[in-house]
């Protein structure tokens, strides 16, 4: 998941302050964590601002960290916190992919409407998901947690969160079909 | 693949959708930005400690109490204050504070009602239950009542016989 823990050294420093160490896991984890924000708030202003709050918070809070060897978890945490917060504060609306993300590197041709479409169905269908269901979704197949590190970041049982990812991949399937789309139609 | 993977079908799908680059953390703002917010607080709390002083040494003389001469307490609560301006604390989001007491809050009525609700149909089970007991009860009583009748006119009948065949 993630960058790879950093070196006790490296997070030894971070605590003292060091402005260095600081940048060094900025910038090993503004990708991972940023693309995570954005999966859950589905905004990229969104997830670009909880980034920057997200940093300025692990600075300000690196004399409560305790080097257990899971900075991942920890960090996690606090960027799935402001996810959650986020999500209570506001109840927008789904946005929209903006066009120029959607095509990508590659130049509008045939399909490439269709293409939009069914991108959009799957960014609805995956917000349309419970908080809970979302978070496992996401973790688990983009994030790559498995649910023994999921059960240590969300605190709740591995059974419980396999059974909610079972749902997860359940109402996926099936508000996809409600848009009559199955995912068994490959994207070509 | 196992049940604990997606399935590759909608893998495919989820991985078609788009991640769009962010730019990078500003971590010159968050380094600038710290020391000058940790220093209003610091200021912040002085001036707060230092009113509530006064306040509490006006109140005394309103009283008519004397009030008291500076004294090893005061002067470690003047050192300790000098040391959090030296050793800034991070202000208290206010706003933060409140949405947790919201949530806290919200999440207690939820628990109550689910406790509430539990009752009530524990309450109703409770009541179909005892309800199905007494009609058992009734209907205990019918057989035996039947069965007593039913065995009476046996032995009745069975005595005549006898009777009947002793003559």
């Amino acid at each position: 998941m993630g960058a790879s823990e950093p070196r006790s050294d490296l997070i030894d420093r971070w605590r003292r302050g060091d402005p260095a160490a600081f940048e060094s896991l900025v910038r090993d984890w503004e990708g991972p964590i940023g693309r995570f924000l954005f999966r859950m708030t589905r905004s990229a202003e969104t997830a670009r601002d909880l980034t920057q709050d997200l940093f300025a918070k692990v600075y300000t809070a690196r004399h409560t960290y305790r080097d257990r060897g899971h900075f991942s978890n920890w960090i996690y945490r606090v960027a799935l916190n402001l996810a959650r917060d986020e999500a209570r504060r506001n109840r927008r609306q789904t946005e929209p992919y903006p066009e120029a993300e959607l095509a990508g590197d590659e130049p509008p041709g045939d399909g490439w409407a269709e293409r939009n479409e069914t991108v959009e169905a799957v960014a609805v269908a995956l917000n349309e998901l419970s908080p809970p269901l979302k978070e496992v979704l996401v973790l688990r197949h983009y994030e790559d947690f498995s649910f023994e590190e999921m059960a240590r970041l969300l605190e709740t049982p591995a059974s419980t969160l396999k059974s909610r990812f079972a749902v997860a991949i359940r109402q996926m399937a099936d508000r996809l079909a409600a848009r009559g789309l199955r995912p068994e139609e490959e994207m070509t | 693949m196992t049940a604990d993977d997606v399935p590759p079908d909608l893998r495919r799908l989820l991985d078609a959708l788009p991640t769009p680059a962010l730019p990078p953390v500003d971590v010159g703002a968050i380094l600038g930005g710290v020391a000058p917010r940790q220093a209003n607080a610091a200021r912040f709390w002085k001036r707060t400690a230092a009113f509530a002083v006064g306040l509490a040494a006006a109140a005394l003389v309103a009283l008519g109490w004397p009030v008291p001469a500076p004294t090893g307490d005061l002067e470690a609560l003047r050192d300790r204050l000098a040391k959090l301006e030296a050793t800034p604390q991070p202000f208290p989001d206010q706003s933060k504070l409140e949405a947790k007491l919201a949530d806290i809050n919200d999440l207690l009525l939820t628990l109550a009602t689910d406790v509430n609700e539990r009752d009530e149909k524990q309450r109703l089970a409770l009541r179909t239950l005892a309800k199905q007991v007494t009609e058992l009860r009734s209907l205990s009583d019918r057989r035996w009542t039947e069965a007593k009748s039913t065995t009476d006119a046996l032995y009745i009948l069975n005595q005549s016989s006898r009777k009947e065949q002793n003559r």
